[in-house]
């Protein structure tokens, strides 16, 4: 469907009109009852958002928010416009229009180019088109799935009203915005450079694009963060009242609360931590690990924290604050970080069952509702929040919001999957085998379980066919389960768990009839006393290694190793207004935390001989890994977009386009169980074999906490020889090792920086002494003189992820793409591209040096 | 972990383990299984005796009325329902294939059709692989191994240093090792010069230079190692990536070296479907248990076997290269005596019906298909069930999926009946599948 249109209409455009130019375009979305495929609609539409950008270029549209900040949907189809008043010189220019849908251009009040309207449903076998190549060097290819048109023009000197309104979404279309742009060329300057206020701005270039389109990234985030903000003041005054009741709460039972107990003036102590766990220390007579070094330091919190390791001068910053509390400091600047969020996504992506899928509905796909986890965790927003708008399922279904969490595909009752993963999640309450009969080893029944799904349902659940355990009772009998209910039984909504929580406060309920509010105000309240509990010990497992209690997903019969510790924590989450970050800080400032592991994560100790010497040992989760391996090489991911409907002719509903992940928890499974070489990915397939090697789950069918993270032989192995270690080790143009190779003055400055970004410490002398030899043959004449510099953002040297093709849903059934798809699968098998600004020989050794690091076990286990 | 012990996939629970250790210590371990297995004592329990099992993947559901079940011609360009091709005489005594066939029909005594096969989904790929990948429809609580990783958890590999389930074809979920855990997954590959990612030696560097970064991986290891003495978990790591590293210099490997067969049984074996069914033969020498071969050569008609409109114009040049490929299998199993302990399967999501679509094509069929079941020690040469005139019901001796399941199963000498456990909740390997009695002697 891509078509090309040069028109070479002569228009003559007057009347530049007169005014104040605003410094910007001003960038409106409007929604409505828009009828698909005509312009004509202005009865039926409102400008719904609005803000500036600098050009006539848009890469990216903020998310909409509605109430409670939560993602929002816009109308289908809705419409983005682009004003603004243009200063241009008089004279002939060529007006450059792109767009994914449909696209006019107005210049005062003129309509003078428009582009056709995406026509829907696809069957796959259409031929796939040519991508056209520009007669215009230099100019950014037109991107899949769009058009473009020139006109040319002929204008007065002065300010002109230029206008671009494009369509987005219709009818069984996702709605997309893709590169919409306009850009201008003249007979002085024929490049097309992007439009703005003052006239003709940055050429339309590949490289200039794509640092736009990172700015427009930015820039809507920004946006989008303050819209939030904006939108969930309304909520805020609620959870202001709720966190007051919570303090009284606290305030109210302190007298029996426990108090962190006194220990012997040998005992480390950081923090009120170390007390409850130093007493125990002291009572079992065990000594505690001795503090960890400030390497070893800095690469722990920063994996714990932010999910990657730590930068090189983030150490060299570190190791020169001389401050009493430096390690606090350090602690506060990396609780900061955006990554924040980062790392908490992939963990509630397991606990939540977050699943989206990316090729039409399979088992249990929920919506994407990831980037309403993220949003989250850069908000700090309080947990009892969180776990409140979880549970009320509002926003946006497909976009992102946490109606997404309502989804089940394909289950017969997705309310029942739902309480399932309540029950894990936030109170230790495992209902797995509920769903289908009562178990001997679990208190709760399947009458429980769908009492709970009731409520979630807001009516009664009849139990199907599907979730029962068909056998005589003689049969059941023999296998010690019992089916207590039949199929077909109406199971009425009813609180389950009143062992855990009894009545709600009255006072916190808004909506005291929506038994799903109720089941979000259970939980949440702080006479719960278990969910605060939970939430700690999930926090504490995380960067400790075990649990006070565990399994964390299952508490029935278990007892807590520390049970003063965990109420205390669990009561300074509630004190704090439910702030993980709170309780994430109490943990890192601890002795306890900042010891030497001594001991494996792996190996579980009963709660009687789990004491806390120090924090258990563990290996990097497949996130870290991935994630750390590129933030150390300085490179981006290099993946494919995932979205398989790349000209946007499919409902949201069957096609979902996750975008072009910069971190690892983005990906989601490629779906390609149809087989189909035209389907595949293989940049993200790449990644992908890593994070699976390493325990992450491509989809996510149920809720898990603990990941089977077994030791495989694949997992040294996909690192070694895999296509991800070769781009990570492979010095090519975009990586920081091939920067640092061409800056340092000696092999064993080199060796020193190599070692403080792959394993965040200085090398040991037998390491220097071993990787400094191996690099000096050649080291002074390494570099290349004059070597041209490949650009891997644009087109000189694509990889698999970049390259530009036409596949996609409408056409992958034909023979050309299977052929299009098996040539990228070659090239992304190549990898990436070495730099010629180094010689081969010497390259190669650096490059062995940088693969003997990040295969070193060392950089896999945190230390 | 192994799952046929009754011990949860996380870190069991005081409370699980002190049940489990009272049921076992009362007797009571065996009543807690399903009774699938006392539901049928009283029937014969089929047990064959094949090692390997070779699955070819017929990747978009191939239509049996131009393969394996030919009927009377029809015509696309009138839509008159029928087969698209001639058929002709086979090795097995009045059964027909299509004449694209004419490699393997005077093979086919080595063979069994099973033309009765069906299940109920239809209008959704995903979900009908999945069904003939797991035997199973899904569920909203469990999620079912495939075919390959349950073999690979009953038998393991059969020699030490090899993996013990190969997928060449994209990898998916349907393909997974479900609840048996990341253990029982495969290794797999979408190119055979350069096999699987990972296991191979990355193309850009040689043996010497592998051999260099080794040498100084090693000496980071050993540091590392030492820094970390009496970490289990660390040691273990270590001595795992030095096995695995071991692997990739290996005998395994080198069946990743087509080169080395004559050039006239490469030629024989045909395009790149036949060279991973010459891999497939060179894995199971080296002890791979089972390997999943997909047929996927969407470039030769764009729709592979999914030949909805266009897509049918070339199916002929597909079923070409499957009839080569498989021929040309049998015949080398066989002369290298592999045959009889090898089961070679084709199986494909669903077939299609006789009726043509308005472009020529077909559309999807799962209330009657055809797979085929080769070698393996099973009584071949035989047909299994029969459908009506135009293919599009059973109408005689139906195999449903779990009995399909069940009998691969049972040749490779697995219970298709004996109970897995998704954590601590007990599933039989088949959905009560009973192997096709007629096959065993």
């Amino acid at each position: 469907m891509t078509i090309t249109a040069l028109q070479l209409h002569l228009l003559l455009l007057l009347a530049p009109v007169a005014g104040a130019s605003v410094d910007g375009v001003r960038v409106e979305i409007l929604e409505g009852a828009i009828p698909y495929g005509s312009w004509d609609f202005s009865e039926a539409v409102e400008v719904t958002e609005a803000f500036v950008e600098p050009v006539f270029g848009i890469a990216r549209l903020p998310r909409k928010y509605g109430p409670g900040g939560l993602i929002a949907d816009r109308s289908n189809p809705h419409v983005v416009r682009a004003t603004a008043r243009v200063r241009l010189p008089a004279g002939r220019h060529e007006l450059l229009l792109r767009s994914l849908n449909a696209a006019r251009l107005r210049v005062d009040g003129r309509t003078i180019a428009s582009t056709r309207f995406i026509q829907g449903n696809a069957d796959g076998h259409e031929p796939v088109p040519d991508l056209p190549a520009s007669d215009r060097p230099g100019l950014r290819p037109l991107p899949p799935g769009h058009v473009e048109t020139i006109v040319e023009v002929e204008l007065e000197g002065g300010e002109h009203e230029v206008v671009v309104e494009a369509f987005l979404g219709g009818k069984k279309l996702r709605p997309e915005v893709g590169e919409l742009c306009l850009a201008i060329a003249s007979a002085e300057d024929s490049r097309f450079r992007l439009l703005a206020p003052r006239g003709p701005d940055v050429v339309l270039s590949d490289a200039a694009w794509i640092a736009h389109a990172r700015d427009a990234l930015r820039r809507t985030r920004e946006i989008e963060r303050r819209r939030r903000r904006t939108a969930s003041a309304g909520e805020d005054a609620y959870w202001h009242r709720r966190h007051e009741i919570a303090r009284r709460h606290i305030a109210r039972t302190a007298s029996t609360a426990p108090r962190p107990p006194r220990v012997s003036p040998e005992t480390p102590v950081f923090n009120d931590v170390d007390r409850f766990i130093g007493a125990r220390l002291e009572a079992a007579g065990v000594e505690a690990a001795p503090l960890a070094d400030d390497f070893a330091f800095i690469r722990r919190v920063s994996l714990d924290t932010r999910g990657i390791v730590p930068s090189p001068a983030e150490i060299e910053t570190f190791l020169a604050d001389h401050h009493a509390d430096r390690r606090s400091r350090l602690i506060e600047r990396m609780l900061e970080s955006e990554a924040w969020a980062d790392h908490w996504v992939p963990y509630w992506q397991d606990v939540l069952a977050e699943n989206p899928g990316i090729l039409k509905p399979k088992l249990n796909n929920t919506g994407p509702f990831r980037w309403w986890i993220r949003e989250s965790f850069l908000d700090g927003k309080p947990i009892d929040r969180f776990v409140t708008e979880l549970i009320l399922m509002r926003g946006s279904r497909l976009g992102g919001g946490p109606a997404g969490f309502a989804m089940a595909t394909q289950n017969d009752v997705p309310m029942a999957a739902k309480a399932h993963v309540l029950g894990t999640a936030f109170l230790g309450v495992q209902l797995k085998c509920a769903r289908c009969h009562d178990a001997p080893h679990h208190r709760y029944t399947q009458e429980e379980l769908f009492g709970l799904a009731a409520m979630l349902e807001r009516k009664a659940l009849e139990v199907p066919k599907t979730s029962s355990v068909p056998r005589t009772p003689e049969e059941l009998e023999e296998m010690l389960i019992t089916v207590s209910l039949k199929p077909g039984s109406s199971v009425r909504p009813t609180w389950p768990f009143a062992g855990l929580a009894g009545e709600v406060p009255p006072e916190i309920l808004r909506d005291p009839s929506d038994s799903r509010e109720r089941v979000a105000a259970m939980i949440t309240q702080p006479a719960n006393e278990r969910f605060a509990r939970a939430i700690a010990n999930r926090v504490w497992k995380r960067f400790m290694g075990w649990g006070l209690v565990e399994p964390v997903d299952d508490w029935d019969g278990e007892e807590a190793s520390h049970p003063a510790l965990l109420e205390w924590l669990g009561r300074e989450l509630v004190a704090s207004g439910y702030d993980v970050k709170h309780i994430a800080r109490l943990i890192l400032e601890s002795h306890a935390y900042q010891r030497v592991p001594r001991e494996n994560a792996r190996d579980v100790p009963p709660p009687e001989e789990r004491h806390f010497r120090g924090p258990a040992r563990r290996r990097m989760s497949a996130e870290q890994l991935v994630d750390s391996l590129f933030h150390a090489a300085g490179k981006e991911l290099g993946s494919e977009e995932l979205n398989l409907d790349v000209d946007a002719r499919r409902p949201i509903d069957t096609f979902l386009n996750l975008g072009t992940p910069r971190r690892a928890w983005e990906f989601a499974s490629l779906s390609n169980e149809r087989d189909r070489p035209a389907l595949s990915m293989p940049v993200a397939q790449s990644i992908i074999d890593v994070l699976k090697g390493f325990g992450w789950r491509e989809t996510r069918q149920d809720p898990i906490t603990d990941r089977d993270e077994a030791l495989t032989v694949l997992q040294p192995l996909v690192l070694a020889n895999g296509v991800l270690g070769q781009r990570v080790a492979t010095l090519s143009d975009d990586s920081a090792f091939t920067a640092l190779a061409l800056r340092v003055r000696t092999p064993g400055a080199l060796v020193r920086e190599l070692c403080l970004r792959v394993l965040s410490r200085e090398p040991t002398p037998a390491e220097l002494d071993d990787l400094a030899g191996y690099l000096s043959d050649g080291f002074e004449t390494r570099v290349v003189a004059g070597a041209e510099v490949a650009d891997l953002d644009g087109s000189v040297a694509p990889t698999g992820g970049r390259a530009r093709h036409a596949v996609s849903w409408s056409n992958h059934l034909s023979a050309e793409a299977s052929r299009i798809k098996l040539e990228l699968e070659r090239a992304a098998r190549r990898g990436d591209p070495p730099t010629t600004r180094l010689r081969t020989e010497w390259r190669e050794r650096a490059e062995d040096v940088v693969w003997a690091l990040i295969n070193s076990p060392e950089f896999l286990f945190v230390p | 972990m192994d799952n046929t012990k009754r011990a949860p996939v996380n870190a069991p629970s005081e409370t699980r383990r002190k049940f489990l250790a009272r049921l076992a210590a009362g007797g009571l371990a065996a009543p807690f299984m399903l009774p699938g297995g006392d539901l049928l004592a009283g029937r014969k329990r089929r047990r064959g005796t094949a090692e390997h099992c070779i699955f070819l993947w017929l990747g978009g559901g191939a239509s049996q009325v131009d393969t394996f079940d030919p009927k009377k011609m029809g015509d696309p360009k009138k839509r008159v329902a029928g087969s698209d091709y001639p058929s002709i005489p086979t090795a097995i005594s009045g059964a027909h294939v299509c004449e694209h066939l004419r490699r393997s029909a005077p093979l086919l005594d080595r063979a069994v059709l099973v033309r009765s096969v069906h299940h109920d989904v239809i209008d959704e790929h995903a979900a009908a692989v999945n069904r003939m990948h797991t035997g199973r429809p899904t569920s909203g609580t469990v999620v079912y191994p495939s075919m390959g990783s349950v073999v690979s958890h009953q038998l393991g590999k059969a020699t030490k240093g090899v993996p013990a389930y190969v997928v060449m074809g994209y990898p998916n979920l349907t393909r997974g090792p479900g609840f048996l855990g990341a253990r029982h997954g495969y290794v797999y590959l979408t190119d055979t010069e350069s096999g699987p990612d990972g296991l191979a030696r990355h193309a850009a560097v040689t043996e010497a230079r592998h051999r260099r970064r080794v040498a100084l991986l090693e000496r980071m290891r050993e540091g590392f190692a030492r820094r970390s003495a009496g970490d289990a978990a660390v040691e273990e790591y270590v001595e795992t990536a030095r096995a695995a590293f071991r692997l990739t210099g290996s005998e395994f490997m080198s069946a990743f070296d087509l080169a080395s067969e004559s050039s006239s049984l490469r030629e024989s074996y045909g395009s790149e479907f036949g060279q991973r069914c010459l891999l497939a033969r060179r894995l199971i020498e080296r002890g791979v248990r089972f390997i999943e071969v997909a047929h996927n050569l969407n470039f030769i008609n764009g729709t592979g076997w999914d030949t909805h409109n266009e897509g049918q114009l070339r199916q002929h040049v597909l079923i070409d290269e499957l009839d080569r490929a498989f021929s040309t299998l049998l015949l080398d199993l066989e002369r290298r005596r592999l045959l009889e302990k090898t089961i070679v399967v084709i199986s494909t999501e669903f077939g299609r019906p006789s009726a043509f679509d308005g472009r020529g094509g077909r559309g999807h069929q799962s209330t009657a298909f055809s797979t085929v079941l080769a070698g393996g020690g099973l009584r071949t040469g035989q047909v299994i069930g029969e459908t009506d005139e135009l293919s599009k019901r059973v109408v005689e001796r139906p195999v449903s999926v779990p009995d399909f399941f069940a009998t691969v199963f049972a040749a490779l000498g697995i219970d298709p009946l004996r109970e897995l456990y998704a954590g601590d909740r007990p599933v039989p390997i088949t959905d009560m599948g009973q192997p096709i009695a007629e096959l065993f002697s």
